[in-house]
């Protein structure tokens, strides 16, 4: 996956110094140090490997970031252009690609970005039965409304891609409907997913929640939707019109905990009419995906 | 003797007369890369602007189906856009044959292939436009050249065996 899209000599280092399981991120600035993500710490990239070192590290220049998102995009822009106005691109193997550049509007929208200065490749790792621990909980003789309280960096769309395995394996499985508006839980990558999401689940990228809500229901007649980041009032409300129609969601919000949910407008109504069952709350506190705890519906920890 | 003379004889009409054709065929060659060019450029409205399909697909398939020094280039460029190599004009300028091409036009080619995959959808069809409006000007003027050069290269080399012919005689 790294070689369609760096090159040497990253990429020699990365294939050969790094432990590749232990890479999460590798950040790639327009003449700044390099930086990865290397178990769970930032450091710099050297031709040595990782160090606390910036004035080792590798320097890129404009055109090699430019390189790398040409490359990542198989030197055709305008097959991702639709992602590139989101900032990012997602690959074959599943890397995402968050790129920074210079935004060109028309009419008040973004309709591309050009002269990229940065590009921040997130390495997927797919944690089988990461979410076991917490399954009797979500679904036991039902499968409930739940909302994954976490905050950024916390694991949740890797918890929320085994739960979805974890829910085809039920007997009968229900139809799964991810709304993946950000190719984050499959990594869609010119049609394909890129990782496993369990082999009874249908998904619908770069749409918006709304959109996704609303057709999906219609057209795939799911028992349960998956989705990432509910973020606004919009985006609560179109899950709430999904579990009005009986469709069971499980969905995900940034937040420190559930008491925080609180603090979102955005989450009032949805708090108030006690459309989620279930909070499942994890953290970074013992690495990712951590379950600080689940509750139910009037915020009581049952887990 | 006179048959020794009544081959060299044959040999002089063939020589010449495959020079000729070897001249003449230039124009031809000349006018149809121009003709496929303007036709892949139409192409491409449908390739980038509806299926959008990289560039290494759509450059494998009309190096294909194209039968001029355009299929060659077609392919060259494809085997960079499948490779580590990046697709600029630079690239593209090392390994694109050059051909029957004169200078400029094969700059302007260069400069074509080196623009795709750069930009959105809707900003590559217009480049795209653009271009196609050059090369059919310069495909007038290589069908006009094809018409007035290739029959003449043809007669010439006719002509100038017949003339050594007459000497030898």
């Amino acid at each position: 996956m790294l070689e369609k899209i760096l090159s040497e000599p990253i990429l020699s280092v990365l294939q050969e110094k790094i432990n590749g399981d232990k890479l999460y991120e590798i950040r790639l600035r327009a003449r700044k140090p390099v930086m990865v993500n290397y178990c769970g710490r930032y450091m710099y990239l050297t031709a040595d490997g990782v160090s606390d070192e910036a004035a080792r590290a590798f320097v890129p220049d404009r055109k090699a970031i430019e390189s790398v998102i040409l490359r990542a995009s198989e030197h055709s822009l305008y097959v991702f252009n639709e992602q590139i106005k989101q900032s990012f691109i997602t690959v074959m193997g599943g890397a995402r690609l968050g790129i920074c550049g210079e935004s060109v509007s028309e009419g008040g929208a973004v309709k591309t970005v050009k002269n990229f200065t940065s590009v921040n490749i997130r390495i997927p790792h797919e944690v089988k039965n990461c979410s076991l621990n917490c399954f009797k909980y979500i679904a036991d003789k039902q499968i409930y409304n739940t909302l994954i309280v976490s905050p950024p960096g916390a694991g949740k769309t890797t918890w929320l891609r085994d739960l979805a395995c974890q829910l085809s394996r039920l007997v009968p499985p229900p139809n799964i409907l991810i709304l993946d508006e950000r190719s984050e839980i499959a990594a869609v990558s010119a049609g394909i997913p890129q990782l496993d999401t369990g082999p009874t689940s249908d998904i619908m990228t770069n749409c918006g929640k709304a959109y996704g809500f609303e057709y999906g229901v219609r057209s795939m007649r799911p028992d349960v939707i998956i989705t990432d980041e509910l973020a606004n009032a919009a985006d609560a409300e179109a899950a709430a019109g999904a579990i009005a129609a009986g469709v069971k969601i499980i969905a995900s919000t940034h937040a420190f905990d559930h008491l925080d949910l609180n603090l979102k407008p955005a989450f009032e109504s949805v708090l108030k009419r006690r459309l989620f069952n279930r909070f499942v709350v994890l953290s970074n506190r013992r690495g990712p995906g951590t379950c600080e705890g689940v509750y139910d519906e009037n915020l009581n920890r049952i887990f | 003797m006179i048959y020794i003379k009544l081959l060299i004889s044959i040999g002089v009409f063939g020589l010449s007369g495959y020079y000729g054709f070897r001249a003449s065929k230039r124009y031809a060659e000349r006018e149809a890369y121009f003709s496929e060019l303007v036709l892949f450029c139409g192409y491409l409205a449908g390739e980038i602007g509806f299926v959008r399909a990289p560039l290494a697909v759509i450059f494998e398939k009309y190096s294909a189906s194209f039968k001029s020094l355009l299929a060659a280039q077609l392919q060259a460029a494809g085997e960079i856009a499948q490779s580590d190599g990046v697709l600029d004009a630079e690239t593209l300028r090392a390994v694109l044959p050059r051909g029957v091409l004169k200078s400029a036009e094969y700059d302007n080619a260069v400069a074509f292939l080196g623009v795709l995959g750069k930009s959105d959808a809707e900003n590559q069809l217009e480049s795209a436009a653009g271009f196609k409006d050059a090369f059919s000007e310069y495909h007038k003027q290589a069908l006009a050249d094809k018409k007035k050069y290739a029959p003449l290269y043809w007669k010439l080399g006719l002509l100038g065996a017949g003339a050594v012919v007459l000497l030898l005689f």
